[in-house]
């Protein structure tokens, strides 16, 4: 708990015996004031008695201003005046620092709220400019995206184009190539059906008009043309031949 | 397993024991009767590979044709020995097998000349001094006709062949006109 300095102790013990005494003498006060209410709702009837008996009574008015008067009924003004005095020199010495520090942190509050209020507005502002500015370049942007989508939109066009056509030639060679070998196999079908058919009736032919007189002059040609050559024939004996080593056994 | 490596194990087993017992001419010669009897006779090539007949009516059907060609019994168990392991059907392989064995345990070689048209006498004679010539060894000329060569000679000698048939000319011909990619 924070200590107080002495003279703040008595500061306050004074405004608290102050309190107390102003407590005191409002309690003191409180029968006395009271009493002349009383006593006017008891008298009405007496005094209307002493009235109609001799007309005699005492004239009611506000009570005498009470300056300095110790021990009157009511308390003497120079009291409340130097309670007065005493409370508020009370409440300067031991409200001034905390009264100060506080309205200096609600003014540094103050300010940084002002401050961060700056500068969202310079924020806010620099947004708007933003804002403002491609505002003002949307239309230039949508243009210049308009035209970006064009372009684009031409070059896809013109690569599909150049796809479509480079798949058609290769489509048409490819049908070329095919036609070509069909070409080719359908001559060779051709040709070789046309000198099968020329070799089979030559044969036919052959077969019926070869001779004994064409067969031994054949034969003699072939043995001319074996001895003619002179063509040495070495063969080998049969594998597996006696004598011979032969893979295997007998089964 | 080709069915002519299988022979030759066959005909070499033959072979052997034909030597041993001083018939490998009987023999080579026996087994050729047989392989002409299978090529020649569908009825007997059935019966002996139809499974549904009894392995005892194929072995009796063996040696009814065994007694009747007058074959050694080698050569019967030979044949008997096929059927029971059911490669009869190698039976043309082993008798061409046998034959060229016995030829170069000779020293022969064996010609197979195949001729349109049956040649005269003195051709073949010619033939073989002229293959004779061309191999130095001693030939013996198996004569055959086959008129689809049309006319010319054909010679096959182990494993070469010398063609000079019109049919194989015309085939030539033939290739020669063809394209390449026909």
């Amino acid at each position: 708990m924070k200590r107080r300095s002495p003279a703040k102790r008595v500061a306050l013990a004074l405004m608290m015996a102050v309190t107390a005494w102003s407590v005191w003498t409002w309690v003191q006060s409180r029968p006395a004031a009271a009493a002349p209410a009383e006593k006017a709702a008891a008298e009405p009837a007496k005094g209307e008695h002493a009235k109609a008996e001799g007309g005699e009574g005492e004239e009611s008015g506000p009570a005498p201003f009470n300056l300095t008067k110790f021990g009157d009924e009511t308390p003497p003004f120079i009291a409340m005046l130097i309670n007065f005095g005493i409370l508020a020199a009370g409440y300067y010495f031991l409200g001034r620092k905390p009264v100060a520090a506080g309205l200096q942190a609600r003014r540094d509050t103050i300010s940084k709220d002002i401050e961060e209020a700056q500068r969202m507005k310079v924020e806010a502002e620099a947004r708007a400019k933003t804002y403002q500015s491609k505002l003002e370049k949307l239309e230039e942007e949508l243009a210049a995206a308009r035209e970006s989508l064009v372009r684009a939109g031409e070059a896809e066009g013109e690569r599909i184009v150049r796809e479509a056509e480079t798949k058609a030639e290769r489509m048409r060679k490819d049908a070329e190539f095919l036609v070509q070998q069909e070409l080719k196999q359908l001559r060779g079908e051709l040709l070789r059906g046309t000198v099968d058919a020329a070799i089979a009736a030559a044969e036919e032919l052959l077969k019926k008009r070869v001779t004994s007189a064409d067969q031994e002059r054949l034969a003699e040609d072939y043995l001319a043309d074996l001895g003619g050559k002179h063509r040495a024939i070495s063969v080998e004996a049969p594998r597996g031949a006696i004598g011979e080593p032969d893979r295997g056994s007998a089964p | 397993m080709s069915l002519s490596i299988v022979a030759r194990r066959y005909a070499r087993a033959v072979m052997e024991l034909g030597i041993e017992l001083g018939q490998v001419d009987a023999i080579v010669d026996e087994v050729g009767s047989f392989a002409a009897a299978w090529e020649a006779s569908p009825e007997l090539r059935n019966a002996i590979e139809n499974p549904l007949v009894s392995h005892a009516a194929k072995k009796s059907v063996v040696e009814e044709l065994a007694s009747r060609l007058g074959v050694s019994p080698t050569t019967r168990h030979t044949v008997l020995l096929l059927v029971d392991r059911r490669r009869a059907k190698a039976l043309p392989h082993v008798a061409q097998a046998l034959r060229e064995f016995a030829d170069a345990r000779k020293g022969l070689l064996r010609a197979e000349v195949t001729t349109a048209a049956p040649l005269s006498e003195v051709y073949y004679a010619r033939l073989q001094v002229q293959l004779e010539a061309m191999t130095g060894k001693k030939v013996v000329v198996d004569r055959r006709t086959d008129p689809e060569l049309i006319a010319g000679v054909v010679t096959r000698i182990g494993d070469r062949i010398l063609d000079g048939s019109l049919r194989t000319r015309l085939q030539s011909l033939r290739d020669a006109l063809m394209p390449a990619d026909a």
